[in-house]
């Protein structure tokens, strides 16, 4: 088995469509890390997916997937991760038990007294056909499937959209769990930005196919805050501290991205720390430079 | 090993109803012509070669129903698309000619199936004719079953090149035109080569003879070849 300091190292990756262009995007997934990939929808993240997944080809750049190349090495790099997807990608007419039967095959390390563990815990009954399952239960079959054989590299494509709070939380806390060894990683596709301001301990943020951010999650919140004044005093601001600027009737709120810096220049002004979700959305409008 | 016994478990669960339909089918015909044969009513039946003629060419019917539906997909295909398997299948530890091979398997098994009827029946019409249609019947079973295996790798490749659900429509639509279009094919190449004026009994003692039994079998064996190359090759082919 590689040693591998990366679970997933993408470099200068290039993917174009007639209408969007995954544009020379470069970030990696430390090993035991979870990262959040966080992004407006149709900014990017699932096809940064495909492409690592090599469901589609790329354009060019290089993706390396637990210290292997993932065209060369596909079919070792897929025994080892795990994929869920937004929706069940199984049939309606099999059951939790046919699932065991299909994946036990493929997968060398496929544990069966670990599936029949989680069906237990997520109480999913295995004999009830999938279609007869509610869209949370489906997400957590696909989810004990994913964490049945050992997978080192957790891949999640918006897994937890469309789910309820409490589901949600019961599957984030079993994420948790299962990175405690250090030894596995996730990477967690979201739009959900207080799931993975939750759990994840790096993001990287993605707009319009171009990564804005990517690092520890800590100091991408520790760095950027939001200002708040009178409209008036936006033009003391200096333009090269600001993300982008939010106007409403009374005032202005001013995304900067170095907290430190900011509030020893702006002395009068208060700053609030800004969450992921704000992060997000100050970044979507940087060329707008100001909205409201 | 163990991988495709799980992966011919999915493709024949997923399309046991179809087979068991098929089965049935083939079943009934068989059950029906060995009636018409054994019944009192039937006495009067003679068994010489010209009397029996019309039976033969019946028999051949379930020959030829066994190979093409046989080998069909039972709607895995669109059924993998519509669920999203066909594009899940890219993250799983499967190679493309794995999972053509696997599906190879699954056919041949369905065709094992019919197979196992037809030739029930091939005994079954000697012991009430006194005739043999073994080798007829088996060779025309393998042609069309040859026959559907490029049907179903033509259609199988074009439903997988759309992988998306908007596409269904375009999908079967398409995978529908090409099967006919082969159809049509077919039916012009089989009118060419049976003209009116060709003597039937002629003909059926070419396809009851050994010679014909090789050409089918070397049909067989080069579709499969075909088969999986293609199989293998849509499932290798990643989305644009």
């Amino acid at each position: 088995m590689t040693e591998y300091e990366n679970a997933i190292e993408i470099k200068g990756v290039t993917k174009r469509y007639d209408d969007f262009t995954l544009d020379n995007i470069s970030f990696d997934v430390p090993k035991g890390c979870i990262m959040g990939f966080i992004g407006q929808n149709g900014a990017g993240k699932t096809t940064t997916i495909r492409s690592l997944l090599h469901i589609t080809d790329i354009n060019s750049g290089e993706i390396r997937l637990l210290g292997l190349d993932h065209i060369k090495d596909e079919t070792a790099i897929k025994k080892r991760i795990a994929v869920v997807f937004d929706e069940l990608p199984f049939h309606d007419m099999f059951n939790a038990r046919d699932m065991a039967r299909i994946f036990e095959g493929m997968y060398p390390e496929w544990d069966n007294s670990i599936y029949t563990q989680y069906l237990e815990r997520f109480q999913l009954p295995a004999k009830k056909k999938i279609g007869q399952f509610s869209k949370g239960m489906k997400m957590k079959l696909q989810i004990a499937c994913a964490l049945s054989h050992n997978a080192e590299l957790l891949v999640m494509d918006e897994a937890t959209t469309g789910l309820d709070p409490v589901v949600r939380d019961e599957i984030l806390h079993i994420f948790q769990e299962y990175l405690q060894n250090g030894e596995r990683s996730v990477l967690m596709s979201s739009h959900i930005t207080s799931d993975l301001e939750k759990i994840a301990d790096m993001v990287t943020f993605i707009d319009r196919g171009k990564i804005l951010l990517s690092g520890c999650k800590d100091d991408i919140l520790e760095k950027h805050g939001i200002l708040k004044c009178d409209k008036e005093k936006i033009a003391e601001i200096d333009a090269a501290d600001i993300v982008s600027i939010r106007t409403n009737n009374f005032g202005a709120e001013v995304m900067v991205h170095d907290c430190e810096n900011a509030s020893c220049k702006y002395r009068d002004c208060v700053i609030d720390p800004a969450s992921l979700d704000d992060i997000m959305l100050y970044y979507v409008y940087r060329d707008k430079k100001e909205w409201s | 090993m163990k991988l495709y016994k799980s992966l011919v478990y999915r493709e024949l669960k997923l399309s046991r109803k179809y087979y068991v339909l098929i089965g049935m089918m083939l079943l009934f015909l068989a059950v029906s012509l060995m009636l018409v044969l054994i019944l009192p009513s039937a006495e009067s039946i003679s068994t010489d070669e010209e009397a029996v003629l019309p039976l033969d060419l019946v028999s051949i019917g379930i020959g030829i129903i066994g190979g093409f539906m046989g080998v069909r997909d039972g709607g895995n295909y669109s059924m993998d698309v519509k669920t999203g398997w066909a594009r899940t299948v890219y993250a799983l530890p499967v190679t493309g000619k794995q999972m053509a091979c696997a599906t190879l398997m699954q056919r041949l098994i369905s065709l094992s199936g019919a197979a196992v009827i037809i030739i029930a029946y091939a005994i079954a019409f000697r012991a009430a004719t006194g005739l043999s249609v073994f080798i007829q019947l088996i060779s025309v079973f393998l042609i069309c079953a040859g026959a559907g295996l490029i049907l179903d790798a033509v259609y199988g490749a074009v439903v997988r090149m759309f992988r998306d659900k908007r596409q269904q429509k375009k999908m079967i639509v398409a995978g529908n035109a090409a099967v006919i279009a082969i159809f049509i094919l077919i039916e012009k190449v089989v009118s060419l080569v049976f003209k009116p004026s060709v003597d039937v009994t002629k003909v059926l003692k070419f396809v009851n003879s050994p010679v014909f039994a090789v050409i089918a079998i070397v049909f067989f064996a080069a579709s499969a070849l075909l088969y999986f190359v293609a199989i293998s090759k849509s499932y290798e082919r990643r989305e644009p």
